[in-house]
């Protein structure tokens, strides 16, 4: 029995696992695992991956970080589109957009693996995109998303991250995280990871989120 | 009076053995003055409204039980399983090389990356480990994806098996026994024993045997009558992992004790884990509303 408020010791941090794929049961989850259990506290931790990860859980620790996030279900029966679907197991990658209830039947098989697992839905309208930022160690090549590559490493404390944003006109909300590989980073994302880690900034202060 | 929300899947109340435990649970809150209330998938963001959670469903990382978990442990509610114990339970790799650095006495085991499941290696390991090597994946779960090597051969096809879910598995020295010690710790301290009695024709507590289903027999034990260097044990390489509820599984052969595995979410089943212990369900109860109190009130409703 455990809650957060539990105290904890301070642990020395170490250099952050770079690989960019801290999936469960993943050598770079594993490599974050071994400095735990040597004693350090690694960037991210292995419960950090999860935190970040799972999508019903990354909701609730973005929301209680400030971060706007948007209403969201969990189901394995019937839900009401328009929304954005994930799948909550161990198997399912990826979102899918249910337009409309001819698309829900199909996307709610592929993501609860007919009914085996839950799904997590996200309310949208017909106006919502997905904008998907690259993040690493707080920094993002996508204009615009400054404020949210920093406040989602302060939160998340993932260094390498795909970050999907549900964008509706100037309304952006906090929808996914999933793994960014280190092989696929541009030369000025490689150089951010040689950066000293910025400080921590406050949310919303530069008025993006609400 | 508190409010507990017991988090359960649709299969926890299947079997009548755990349908009726759930409903002992429910009987103990009740007597004890507090709402009991069962919570499904779809009713878990509402798990704010209850002082504290105890999850009886497979417990699995990248499942919903551990979003019951881990959400209810953002808000301040105290919550059986922790997102802790379910993360390290569910992984082997991380409990044995917890277990081990606690110097709780386990099997032989060795932790092998993905380079290191070859011929080559499987034939020094069968040097290390003796003629027969258990090979498990870290995420293995009621015997599923644990199998009794002989050969080379046999290492490097269930190795590659077991790899397509995991990027490390490992290699245990191979113990028999013709029972586990099942001793069930919560908050460090015993709760109730059992023995797990192993079908003949398998050396796992569930299996498929030509195409049929062999599951173990489990036998109650009062804790008084279980040997104290297994219940000790259990004690010890509980500890090792948490605070919780655990069932240790613990094999005692040749004068040699040694801890199996520690599990999150253990079994209970009406009349056989609690035989001998009627009183696990109100010390659950208490350990979870009566015990400890929350560190957040104010966060919630």
């Amino acid at each position: 029995m455990s809650s957060d408020a539990d105290a904890k010791p301070v642990r020395p941090r170490v250099a952050p696992e770079f690989s960019g794929d801290y999936e469960v049961l993943s050598e770079g989850y594993y490599r974050c695992q071994d400095a735990e259990l040597s004693g350090a506290r690694p960037d991210p931790t292995c419960a950090d991956a999860v935190d970040a990860y799972v999508v019903p859980i990354a909701l609730e620790k973005a929301a209680l970080a400030g971060l706007p996030v948007p209403e969201w279900f969990l189901s394995n029966e019937l839900f009401p589109p328009p929304c954005v679907v994930y799948g909550v197991n161990p198997f399912s990658r990826g979102y899918a957009f249910v337009r409309d209830e001819a698309q829900r039947e199909a996307a709610a098989a592929k993501f609860t693996w007919r009914k085996k697992y839950v799904l997590c839905g996200q309310i949208i309208s017909d106006a919502t995109e997905v904008v998907a930022l690259r993040v690493v160690r707080g920094h993002t090549e996508s204009p615009g998303y400054e404020r949210w590559a920093a406040d989602i490493d302060r939160v998340f404390r993932i260094p390498l991250a795909t970050v999907r944003l549900l964008r509706t006109g100037d309304d952006v909300r906090f929808s996914s995280i999933t793994v960014l590989p280190a092989k696929s980073l541009t030369p000025r994302e490689r150089a951010w990871l040689a950066e000293p880690r910025t400080p921590p900034v406050a949310p919303g202060s530069d008025g993006l989120h609400g | 009076m508190g409010r507990l929300a017991i988090f359960i899947e649709r299969y926890s109340i299947s079997g009548s053995f755990e349908l009726d435990s759930l409903l002992r649970f429910k009987d103990a809150g009740e007597r004890r003055g507090h709402d009991v209330s069962y919570l499904f998938r779809p009713e878990l963001r509402h798990i704010t409204r209850y002082d504290a959670v105890f999850i009886r469903a497979t417990t699995d990382p990248l499942n919903a039980s551990f979003v019951a978990s881990r959400v209810a442990e953002m808000h301040g509610i105290p919550v059986i399983d922790d997102s802790h114990s379910i993360l390290v339970c569910c992984d082997k790799i991380w409990m044995y090389q917890l277990l081990q650095k606690r110097g709780v006495d386990i099997p032989r085991t060795v932790f092998l990356h993905r380079s290191e499941v070859n011929e080559l290696r499987a034939v020094a390991l069968f040097r290390e480990l003796g003629p027969k090597i258990v090979l498990k994946a870290p995420d293995s779960s009621f015997s599923s994806h644990v199998e009794k090597v002989e050969s080379p051969a046999e290492f490097v096809e269930i190795g590659e098996k077991f790899l397509r879910r995991s990027d490390r598995i490992l290699a245990q020295e191979f113990v028999k026994s013709l029972f586990d010690w099942r001793v069930g710790v919560l908050g460090g301290k015993p709760l109730y024993a059992c023995r797990y009695i192993i079908p003949e024709e398998t050396f796992k507590i569930m299996a498929v045997v030509d195409g049929k289903l062999r599951l173990c027999w489990t036998e109650g034990v009062a804790l008084d009558a279980a040997p104290p260097e297994v219940v000790r044990l259990a004690v010890e390489a509980a500890n090792a992992i948490g605070e919780g509820l655990y069932g240790v599984d613990l094999k005692q052969v040749d004068g040699r004790t040694v801890v199996i595995e520690v599990n999150d979410n253990p079994t209970i089943n009406a009349g056989l884990e609690d035989l001998y212990a009627p009183d696990l369900y109100d010390r659950i109860v208490a350990h979870l509303l009566e015990e400890r109190r929350p560190r957040h009130p104010a966060k919630r409703s």
